[in-house]
């Protein structure tokens, strides 16, 4: 239906979150077009989120126990929407003001797409681990992920902002806690479904990211463990998608063997061969650089992002170290790691 | 704080090296060349064209990078202030950059065939049907639940059997498209049975 403006219902899920819920609800209500409903699911807090979202003019709802999961939180909400599409905001994020018209437009502009997802970047930049995440973002989302839509195959709808068309989800019955990644799961399953999914670029989120290695630790061990359970439940029918199937095959083939070559193979080869070995840590940085300095640049940050860039370095290793335990645990141990932990 | 973060990168591996950079770098260059098709196909618009040279550019930028990053250090060798890490006892007469690259390339070529196999070998013995998938997808939507077989149809595609008496969700599933089986005002026929080119059987 080009040239409608279809109503959209806000469903921010959040657990503890007095620290941000209101910045996250401003950022909603003060959009060039905002939701018509805004509802925040208070699964459980014991902080007063749910008394601060109220304030900040969201309706509250809360399930009579903690659904224990963002998944079964958004869920929960599902039966309230009444709208023709359905956003879902992270409740310690924010919007750039056009995001949610910018996302809105995308899923009018085509009939056919599920949903939309948008361009995110780390809202503060203090510790390594927040600025490492700054640089991958940069990455991720001004190269890879726009590589993607070219081809029409974003590999996840970001569960931090997306918005769907409210039919997909009562058809495949909300966001499904049978992974640790709903929001991978949920892409995934639209894809096969026949949907498509569009990356917007100019509709930006700005999360609060994981600030110690402790809280990325646990965020990472949830993401690792959440696509392995991906490829698990959904590698048939992945299968059959072209671009799709190889995003996912090299992503899966970069997520063990760059991880086994960073945590095993170089140093096996610095001990054999001397201290040159340790050029293969830093090799591709060039590589890297680029697309970080030319997304940096649009948002006059390059002497930033250039900052940092070893900080990148570090936390990749921290993924690669949980991609390779994860894997390790779910397919070689069959240990599935099933507890949606707090973290991040 | 946050707890509740999703999934959110390009990729959970190890971004940056590996064979994903050179995929996204060779899916950037052949871009245009597709957007030329899709143009001509009038699926393209000034805004992909605009997003496409971007990346297009952007993976010059990568590519001559890494040749500028390999110069450097031929330039540092040569004047005695790295020793030649390679000392080449490589085979052929060719930069030792190029050997990496081609490894890089080849294990990308390696995977991408080796998935598409897979993928063929799924369709060819039915593992990979969708039915389930879209099953569960018609019980979350009908509110009678329960009650639903779905018959596979030529080309991958399926079709709905429902008890009798039971309404079709306004926008019906299929796998490869989504079928309106909503009735068209002119003929009063459901599209589904027209697009698919088959009867709904019913249960009831």
């Amino acid at each position: 239906m080009p040239g409608s403006t279809p109503a959209v219902t806000c469903i921010i899920p959040a657990y503890n979150e007095a620290a941000s819920i209101s910045d996250t609800v401003d950022s909603v209500f003060n959009q060039s077009e905002p939701p018509e409903s805004v509802i925040v699911v208070d699964d459980g807090s014991t902080d007063g989120t749910g008394e601060l979202a109220q304030q900040a003019g969201a309706m509250v709802i809360r399930p009579s126990t903690g659904t224990g999961s963002k998944a079964g939180a958004q869920s929960f909400a599902l039966p309230y929407v009444d709208t023709p599409l359905t956003m879902v905001l992270d409740a310690d994020s924010v919007l750039s003001p056009t995001a949610v018209a910018d996302l809105r437009s995308a899923l009018v502009q085509d009939p056919d797409a599920a949903a939309a997802c948008s361009f995110v970047v780390p809202r503060h930049r203090r510790t390594v681990w927040e600025r490492g995440r700054y640089v991958e973002y940069l990455y991720a989302f001004g190269h890879g992920k726009q590589i993607q839509e070219i081809f029409g195959h974003p590999l996840i709808s970001s569960g931090c902002f997306s918005m769907y068309r409210t039919e997909w989800l009562d058809h495949v019955g909300g966001w499904s806690t049978r992974t640790l990644a709903e929001d991978m799961d949920l892409t995934w399953t639209l894809y096969r479904l026949g949907g498509k999914v569009h990356f917007v670029e100019t509709a930006i989120c700005e999360p609060i990211e994981p600030d110690t290695m402790r809280m990325m630790s646990t965020q990472l061990k949830r993401w690792s463990h959440g696509f392995i359970q991906n490829v698990r439940v959904h590698w048939r029918g992945v299968l059959r998608r072209s671009m799709l199937r190889s995003i996912i095959a090299v992503s899966f083939w970069d997520g063990v063997v760059a991880s086994i070559f960073y945590l095993m193979v170089l140093p096996v080869l610095t001990f054999l061969y001397g201290p040159w070995a340790l050029v293969g840590y830093v090799i591709d940085l060039p590589a890297i650089a680029v697309p970080v300095v030319y997304a940096a640049r649009r948002r006059g940050e390059v002497r930033h992002a250039l900052a940092s860039l070893p900080a990148f370095l570090v936390l990749r290793l921290l993924n690669a170290y949980h991609m390779i335990r994860a894997l390790f645990n779910e397919v070689v141990l069959r240990r599935t790691f099933d507890v949606y932990e707090k973290g991040h | 704080m946050s707890t509740k973060r999703g999934t959110d990168q390009m990729g959970p591996g190890v971004p940056g090296m590996g064979i994903a950079s050179v995929f996204y770098v060779a899916a950037a260059l052949v871009a245009p060349a597709r957007e030329i098709v899709k143009t001509v196909q009038g699926n393209s618009s000034a805004m992909r064209w605009k997003v496409v040279g971007r990346q297009f550019s952007l993976a010059l930028f990568i590519v001559g990078s890494i040749v500028m990053l390999y110069l450097s250090v031929q330039v540092l060798i040569s004047r005695g202030l790295l020793s030649d890490p390679a000392a080449t006892d490589l085979p052929g007469d060719f930069p030792n950059w190029t050997y990496a690259v081609g490894i890089l390339v080849i294990l990308l070529i390696g995977v991408t065939l080796t998935a598409w196999a897979v993928g063929l070998w799924v369709r060819r013995t039915g593992m990979g049907d969708d039915s389930e998938v879209i099953a569960q997808a018609y019980r979350a939507s009908i509110p009678s639940g329960g009650n639903i077989r779905l018959v596979r149809m030529p080309r991958g595609r399926h079709i709905a059997s429902l008890p009798h008496g039971v309404a079709l969700p306004p926008r019906a599933l299929s796998h490869d498209l989504i079928i309106d089986l909503r009735p068209p005002a002119a003929s009063g026929r459901p599209r589904g049975r027209h697009l698919v080119g088959a009867e709904l059987e019913d249960t009831g």
